[in-house]
């Protein structure tokens, strides 16, 4: 189920946290309330991680990642880099990359298997993105916005776009990520779905303003209404035809 | 797995074969070519998704940031990443870091196209024609020299288990079951058989009783049927199938010179006419263009067989399609200027071919579907000459006939269309000597129409009648009667047929001229 949070009076808890199906990283702020929305959800699953990138708060837009692993700007000191590797499963790949567009955040939307970057992304960092995350990576743009990271969120599971998309764009998009998609707002609203709201396959945190229609909206797509059983269900029966395969 | 060499080889192949001035098979056969087989089909499966791969290099502009590769390169390289089986260049480091650096761009380009196409596999991409080629079924020639028609069906039903079922043209053709043949509606010692059928190592075919041609090649040398003991010249005559097929026809009895330019061919043209046991062929390397035609060696030449180099666009069996796809409409100017060439060598053949002083009957072939090859050369060669008249004797039972308008007497030449007729596009037709004797060409000629359409069917005459006109014009009479009571048809000898035609013309001449007296 979704869980309504901010993070000192923003609704864009996107831009102050980053979360993923192994990880979730939050912001230090002046109180601990936002890192304990996080902590009450996921603490006995995942590890939620304090941390600042390049000494600043808004760590949702400078970073991506997935299962996988973590990009992060070259703003990042060696300090932050070393606190993420003692703080991350070893499973995940810490990777700092050289890119003029430094808000990876922003230019990068991905779930574990397929990555959507902006159009003017290196070529070198394209490489990374497939080394370090796993991911299939695709040139796009979403609604006609390069930033396909602020206009969109997405998991294994779904994922909500800027809701300007186009059906065609859609279709599109969801045979390249292979998962249903759906045009949408945040926080009464706002077209910022990056920003308004973080998701894994799971457990999703969207902005405190988010209308209850939108929530549904995002239960929905991101299948999170009975999550506790089914998710073990399901998630069990993938291993395990996974690994009959 | 492949070395740089290969691929920048491969590249140069591709360069050369977007000239449009040779064939595949020619450029990946070639003897400085260290894999064949492998070259020929990367070359061939290159060709087949060369506009997704040229799509996928202009959206993902891997030749700006990759200055060092040529176009044709970055085609072969792309094809072996995303289609091919080298999924690294292990063996090509060169190339290696090239396209790991691209290699995510590339994939991610190929899967949008696919996803845009709605393509599930990467065949999915491909359009209609190549997924499913058009299929003609295989023809196969009796040699006559070792071997009969009965025979070899005897044959195929005892030692293959196969069943003779009855002769049929046109759509009936394209549903074949395995293990079945059929004998050619048409020609007398054809066989058909389902287009996939294996014949390399068939012991029939080894010891050259079995010659693999498509039927519409086997058209020109019954047309021509010269009878046994003439002398024959082939103007162009490798690789040699209708050479020897012309010898199969004469039994082997009379003289063959086979003119080619090109010694390569010449050679192929010597073993496949050693393999089906001709003795009558006398291969000469030489341009038939410049041949003497008052050298007393060729006094005796009646016959003249030409099927000159043309354009292949009847060709379908081909992957060489795969290039001229976009050359078939003959409005690129390119593509015009060569067919004119062509054209006019050709027709330069036929003229060639009408100084031989005796010469009695040419036959004009080509397996091209432009009427600028075919009934234009046809039309021009006739312009030009006062001796020669098109022969009626064209294969008169085929129903697909000359372009309406393009010549006169349009129907005397025959073409062929591969969707419905199921052989390869071509093109053929006869030139005789018009007979001194003859004043009103034109009578004669209508005459000669009404005539083959009463007596095509009939094989009821005796070949010996052939050469004695004089006497027989009392028994002219009496045959035509038989047609006209509607005699049985047979499939069988053609060459009867022919005769007779021939006899009933001359005496058509004969009864004319004593009219007009």
């Amino acid at each position: 189920m979704a869980v309504r949070a901010q993070f000192e009076n923003s609704n864009d808890i996107g831009v102050f946290s980053k979360l993923t199906n192994s990880y979730c990283l939050v912001a230090i702020g002046g109180s601990e309330n936002f890192y304990s929305v996080f902590e009450s959800q996921l603490g006995d699953v995942i590890p939620v991680v304090h941390t600042s990138i390049g000494g600043t708060r808004i760590i949702g837009r400078l970073t991506a990642g997935n299962r996988h692993g973590l990009l992060v700007p070259n703003t990042t000191t060696d300090q932050e880099l070393q606190h993420l590797r003692n703080s991350l499963p070893d499973s995940v790949a810490i990777q700092r990359i050289e890119e003029r567009l430094s808000a990876l955040g922003n230019v990068i939307a991905c779930n574990d298997y397929v990555a959507l970057v902006h159009p003017d992304i290196d070529r070198e960092t394209e490489e990374i993105i497939a080394d370090t995350l796993k991911v299939e990576v695709f040139r796009q743009t979403i609604a006609g916005n390069v930033l396909v990271g602020s206009y969109c969120s997405i998991s294994n599971q779904g994922g909500l776009v800027h809701p300007n998309t186009s059906i065609q764009d859609q279709d599109e998009l969801s045979s390249l990520l292979q998962i249903p998609l759906v045009a949408g707002t945040v926080n009464r609203g706002s077209d910022l779905i990056g920003a308004g709201c973080v998701v894994n396959d799971w457990s999703a945190f969207v902005g405190l303003d988010t209308s209850s229609t939108e929530i549904s909206v995002i239960e929905k797509i991101f299948n999170l209404q009975n999550t506790q059983s089914s998710y073990v269900v399901n998630e069990m029966r993938d291993q395990l035809i996974d690994s009959m395969i | 797995m492949s070395s740089p060499g290969f691929y920048i080889q491969a590249a140069k192949i591709l360069d050369k074969l977007a000239l449009k001035k040779t064939t595949i098979k020619a450029v990946t056969l070639a003897d400085d070519v260290k894999e064949k087989k492998k070259m020929y089909a990367i070359i061939n499966e290159t060709l087949k998704y060369k506009p997704i791969i040229t799509e996928i290099i202009e959206k993902s502009q891997i030749l700006k940031n990759e200055k060092k590769l040529s176009k044709s390169l970055a085609i072969i390289l792309i094809y072996d990443l995303l289609f091919g089986h080298a999924k690294n260049f292990k063996n090509a480091p060169v190339f290696q870091k090239i396209m790991n650096k691209n290699k995510a761009r590339l994939n991610a380009e190929l899967v949008k196209i696919k996803i845009r196409n709605k393509a599930i596999n990467n065949e999915d991409l491909l359009p209609e024609e190549i997924k499913n080629p058009f299929i003609l079924p295989r023809y196969v020639r009796v040699n006559l020299l070792k071997s009969t028609v009965d025979k070899v069906v005897n044959y195929f039903q005892k030692n293959d288990g196969y069943t003779l079922l009855p002769a049929v043209e046109g759509k009936e053709l394209a549903h074949f079951k395995p293990k079945t043949f059929r004998k050619d509606f048409h020609l007398h010692d054809l066989l058909v058989f389902p287009s996939n059928t294996d014949f390399h190592d068939h012991p029939l075919y080894i010891d050259g009783t079995l010659i693999l041609q498509d039927k519409a090649s086997c058209f020109p040398a019954h047309v021509l049927s010269p009878p046994p003991g003439s002398v024959v010249i082939d103007g162009c005559a490798a690789p040699g199938n209708k050479t020897s097929h012309v010898a199969s026809l004469m039994g082997n009895k009379g003289h063959i010179f086979a003119f080619d330019l090109d010694k390569r061919r010449l050679g192929l043209l010597k073993r496949l006419t050693t393999k089906a046991g001709c003795t009558c062929i006398e291969p000469i390397n030489e341009n038939f263009l410049e041949t003497d035609p008052n050298d007393p060696k060729y006094a005796n030449v009646e016959y003249i067989l030409l099927d000159p180099s043309c354009s292949g666009s009847g060709i379908v069996s081909r992957l060489d399609q795969i290039l001229n796809q976009k050359s078939q409409d003959t409005s690129n100017k390119l593509v015009q200027e060569r067919l004119k060439s062509l054209s006019d060598f050709q027709l330069s053949t036929i003229q060639h071919a009408f100084k031989f002083p005796n010469v009695k009957r040419i036959s004009y072939s080509t397996c091209s579907i432009h009427q600028i090859e075919n009934e234009d050369v046809v039309r021009r060669a006739l312009e030009s000459t006062k001796e020669f008249k098109l022969s009626a004797h064209c294969i008169p039972q085929w129903k697909r006939r000359g372009l309406d308008g393009s010549v006169e007497n349009a129907n005397y030449v025959a073409r062929t269309l591969p969707e419905e007729d199921y052989v390869i596009g071509f093109f053929v037709s006869c030139f005789e000597r018009i007979n001194p004797n003859e004043n009103n060409n034109k009578k004669i000629e209508n005459d000669n129409k009404e005539d083959i359409s009463t007596t095509k069917d009939d094989s009821e005459v005796d070949e010996k009648n052939d050469d004695d006109n004089d006497n027989s014009s009392s028994n002219n009479n009496s045959n035509n009667n038989n047609n006209n009571l509607g005699v049985l048809k047979t499939t069988g000898s053609i060459k009867k047929k022919k005769n007779k035609k021939k006899k009933n013309k001359k005496n058509k001449n004969k009864k004319t001229i004593e009219q007009q007296t």
